[in-house]
C-alpha cells in the first residue's frame, strides 16, 4: 500500500506521531500545520486522503473542507476532541467522510483511513451488491440476505439499509440518513430514524442488545460495519 | 412605583386676594373716570352716546379681571349711568319705556361681553399654564433620562417639581416614590394628576436604570462565562494533545512485531494508564464545567437505550467476562438529553461496577417508562454500599471504605453522574435490594407528547424511489 496522506494539524507532536505510525503502515505522509499550508499542500500533492484537525491557528477546519469540496471528492477524516459532537456533525454534513476522537488508538485511525480509501476507490462505480460480513444487499432486486437467508424488510427499512450499505464503515449523521431515505423535508425527524434503526437491528443483529453491524455514534448518527 | 402623593396648594393665595382687591379698586376708578367724563360731556351728548361710554369701562375691566370684578363694574356702571345721565339726573329714577328697553338691553350686552371676555381669558390662562406644565414635564423627563444612578434622581427632579408645586416640593424614594409639597390642603384633581404623572416619570427612570444595570450584569456574566469556557477548552486541549500523541504512539508500538514479554507489558501499561489519565481528565473537566453552573446542555432527542448499547459495545472488551442481562422494552420514547454527558454517566456507572464488584459477577440493566419519567436501573452483585455511605459517595473526591488507592477510582464519577442527572432535572439514587449488590437508578424526565416515539407512518408512499 502506498496511499498518500495529508495530515493537517497544528500540533507538531501529533504530526510526528501520525507521520511515524502511518509511514510504518506504508502510507506516504505530507504535513501541514495551518489552513493555508493545508490548502497549498492539497493543490501541490493531491493526496489520496486528508487527516484534518478542526482547530487550526489561521481558521477553522470547516473552511478547508468547504474549499476542497469545491473541486475534489478526496476523503477527509476529521481528528476531533471528545465532547465536540456538534462540530463532528457539522464537519460530516459539510462533506467530511469520517472522524476519529482524540485521543485515539492507532488501530481506530487505521480502520477509518482504510474505509475512507475504500470509499475513494469505490466512489463512482455502480455497485449492485454490497457485502458486509454476513450481510449482503442486492440493490436492483431490493433484497437483503443474512448468512444466505433472505431478510424480510419493509421498503423503508430496505432503503435505510441500502443507503448505509453504500457508505458501510463510514459515520453517517442523522441528517444525512434522513435526507437520503426520507427526503430533505424530513431531515430533522430523528424519531423516524430511531424507529427504523431499531427494526433493522431486530431483523439483522444476532443479538440486538449487542449490535455488531449497526453502531450508534452518540450525538452524531450511525455507522454500519465496514466490509472486510 | 406609584406612591401616595401629598397635597399641594399655591402659596400665592394671598397674592390672589390682593389681585382681586385691586380689581375692585380699578373697577371703581374706571367708573369714577367715566362719571367725570360724562358729567363734562352730558349737557351736549345724546343719551345713547353716553351709554356707549358707560359700556366701555366694564368691557375694559373684564379684559383684565375676573367675573366678580367685572360684574361689580357692570352693576356700578349701570347705577352710575342711571344716576348721572338718565333724566331726572342726580337721582335713581326709571326712564320711560323706550329708555328702559335700551337700558336693560345695553346692560345685558355689557354683561354678555364681560362674561365672554372673562371666559376667554380664563381659557387662555388654562392653556398657558398647561403648556408651561407640559414643558416642565418634558424637561423633567429629559433630565431624568440622563441620570446614571438612582441617588441622582432627587437632585435632578426637585428643581422641576419646585416649579410645578412650589418651593416646598421634595422627593422621597424610600419606601416608595413620594412627592411632598408642604401644603396642608388636599390637592385638586388636576394637581393630583400632575403629581401622579411626575411620580410615573420618576418610576420609569428608576425602571430604566434597573434594566440597564441588569443588561450590564448580563454582559459581564457572559464575558466571565466566555473567559471560563475559553480557559477550560484551552486547558482541555493542552492536556489532551500530549495524551493523544502518547496513546497513538503507544498503541502503534504495541502492534510492532518482535517485542519481548517485558516490553509488551510495559507498553500495555503506557497505553492503559494513558487511557486512565484521559478518563480522569475528562471527569475533572466535566466536574469543573458542571460546578461552575454555566454548563449549557446540548440537548437533543436521543434514545437512551441506544446510548446504553453504544457504551456497552465500547466497553465490550472489559465486559466480556461478565454476564450482562439487558431488559429493554422496544417502545421507549426519545428523550431530550445531552448525549455526551449521559454517555459519560453510563461509562462512569459501568466502570464503577467493573472496578468494585468481583470479576465475572453478573450485571443487570433494565429500562422502563414510568409516568413522565424514564428509569434506567443497573444492578450489580458486588459487596453493596453501606447505608451510611450511600449519599456520601456522591460527594466530590469521597471514596467508599471498600475502595483502595490503587483501584484507579477518582472519587469524581458519581459526583458527575448526580450533577448531570440534576442538570437534566432528573435524579440518581443508590440502594441495596434484597439479594445483595447495589442498585443504581437514573431517572430522566420525559417532557411531553412530542418526544413519545410515535412510530413514523412509513413515508414510503409519499416519496419517490431511491435510485
Amino acid at each position: 500500500m502506498s496511499a498518500t496522506v495529508l495530515v493537517v494539524d497544528d500540533e507538531p507532536p501529533i504530526r510526528r506521531v501520525l507521520k511515524a505510525t502511518l509511514a510504518s503502515q506504508g502510507y506516504r505522509v505530507w504535513e501541514a500545520a495551518t489552513l493555508g499550508e493545508g490548502l497549498a499542500a492539497f493543490s501541490a500533492r493531491s493526496p489520496q486522503v486528508i487527516l484534518l484537525d478542526l482547530g487550526l491557528p489561521d481558521g477553522e477546519g470547516f473552511e478547508l473542507i468547504t474549499q476542497i469540496r469545491r473541486t475534489s471528492a478526496v476523503p477527509i477524516v476529521i481528528i476531533s476532541a471528545r465532547g465536540d459532537e456538534g462540530n463532528q456533525v457539522r464537519a460530516l454534513d459539510d462533506g467530511a467522510d469520517d472522524y476519529v476522537v482524540k485521543p485515539f488508538r492507532e488501530a481506530e485511525l487505521l480502520a477509518r483511513l482504510r474505509v475512507a480509501l475504500r470509499d475513494r476507490t469505490r466512489k463512482g462505480s455502480q455497485e449492485e451488491i454490497f457485502c458486509i460480513g454476513p450481510l449482503s444487499v442486492h440493490v436492483s432486486q431490493r433484497r437483503a440476505f443474512l448468512n444466505d437467508n433472505e431478510v424480510n424488510l419493509t421498503p423503508t427499512e430496505f432503503d435505510l439499509l441500502q443507503v448505509m450499505a453504500r457508505d458501510a464503515g463510514r459515520a453517517m449523521t442523522h441528517r444525512q440518513l434522513l435526507k437520503q431515505v426520507w427526503g430533505a423535508a424530513h431531515e430533522n425527524d430523528v424519531q423516524y430514524l430511531r424507529v427504523y434503526m431499531k427494526q433493522l437491528r431486530q431483523k439483522l443483529e444476532t443479538d440486538p442488545g449487542k449490535p455488531q453491524l449497526l453502531t450508534t455514534l452518540p450525538g452524531v448518527g450511525y455507522r454500519l460495519k465496514a466490509p472486510h | 412605583m406609584i406612591a401616595p402623593v401629598q397635597a399641594t396648594a399655591y402659596s400665592g393665595r394671598l397674592r390672589a386676594i390682593n389681585a382681586e382687591l385691586s380689581g375692585f379698586l380699578w373697577g371703581a376708578l374706571v367708573n369714577v373716570a367715566t362719571a367725570q367724563v360724562s358729567l363734562a360731556w352730558a349737557p351736549r351728548a345724546h343719551l345713547a352716546h353716553l351709554l356707549v361710554l358707560y359700556l366701555l369701562g366694564p368691557v375694559l375691566i373684564s379684559t383684565r379681571f375676573g367675573l366678580a370684578v367685572s360684574m361689580f363694574t357692570v352693576i356700578t356702571s349701570a347705577l352710575s349711568f342711571d344716576y348721572f345721565c338718565i333724566p331726572p339726573r342726580f337721582a335713581f329714577a326709571l326712564p320711560d319705556t323706550e329708555g328702559v328697553i335700551t337700558f336693560v338691553g345695553m346692560l345685558l350686552m355689557a354683561t354678555l361681553v364681560c362674561l365672554l371676555n372673562v371666559r376667554l381669558r380664563y381659557q387662555r390662562t388654562l392653556a398657558r399654564s398647561s403648556e408651561a406644565r407640559t414643558s416642565i414635564l418634558c424637561e423633567l423627563s429629559l433630565d431624568l433620562s440622563e441620570i446614571t444612578t438612582v441617588a441622582e434622581l432627587p437632585t435632578v427632579a426637585e428643581p422641576h417639581l419646585k416649579r410645578l408645586f412650589g418651593s416646598q416640593a421634595r422627593v422621597r424614594l424610600q419606601p416608595l416614590i413620594e412627592i411632598t409639597t408642604g401644603a396642608a390642603d388636599r390637592p385638586t384633581a388636576e394637581q393630583q394628576l400632575l403629581l401622579d404623572t411626575c411620580v410615573d416619570r420618576m418610576g420609569a427612570a428608576i425602571e430604566r436604570l434597573a434594566l440597564q444595570a441588569a443588561a450590564r450584569k448580563a454582559e459581564v456574566d457572559a464575558e466571565a462565562e466566555r473567559t471560563r469556557n475559553a480557559l477550560l477548552s484551552s486547558v482541555s486541549h493542552d492536556l489532551k494533545t500530549p495524551l493523544s500523541s502518547i496513546l497513538t504512539a503507544g498503541t502503534a508500538l504495541l502492534t510492532h512485531p518482535g517485542q519481548t514479554p517485558t516490553q509488551h507489558e510495559l507498553l500495555v501499561t503506557i497505553v492503559e494508564e494513558t487511557e486512565r489519565l484521559n478518563a480522569l481528565l475528562t471527569n475533572l473537566l466535566s466536574v469543573t464545567r458542571l460546578e461552575s453552573g454555566s454548563i449549557s446542555l446540548n440537548k437533543r432527542s436521543e434514545a437512551l437505550d441506544d446510548l446504553v448499547l453504544s457504551v456497552l459495545s465500547r466497553l465490550s472488551g472489559r465486559l466480556s467476562a461478565r454476564k450482562v442481562d439487558l431488559r429493554i422494552p422496544h417502545d421507549l420514547p426519545l428523550i431530550p438529553i445531552d448525549p455526551t454527558l449521559i454517555d459519560q454517566v453510563l461509562v462512569n456507572l459501568l466502570e464503577n461496577i467493573l472496578r468494585y464488584t468481583p470479576p465475572g459477577s453478573p450485571i443487570r440493566i433494565e429500562m422502563s417508562q414510568a409516568d413522565q419519567e424514564m428509569v434506567l436501573s443497573i444492578r450489580d452483585q458486588g459487596p453493596g454500599i453501606p447505608e451510611g455511605e450511600r449519599e456520601r459517595v456522591f460527594e466530590k473526591f469521597y471514596r467508599g471504605r471498600g475502595t483502595s488507592a490503587l483501584d484507579g477510582g477518582t472519587g469524581l464519577g458519581l459526583t458527575i453522574c448526580r450533577a448531570v442527572a440534576a442538570a437534566h432535572q432528573g435524579s440518581i439514587t443508590l440502594s441495596s435490594p434484597t439479594g445483595g449488590g447495589t442498585l443504581v437508578e437514573l431517572r430522566l424526565p420525559i417532557p411531553d407528547a412530542d418526544y413519545v416515539a410515535t412510530p413514523a407512518v412509513s413515508p414510503w408512499t409519499q416519496r419517490s424511489l431511491q435510485s
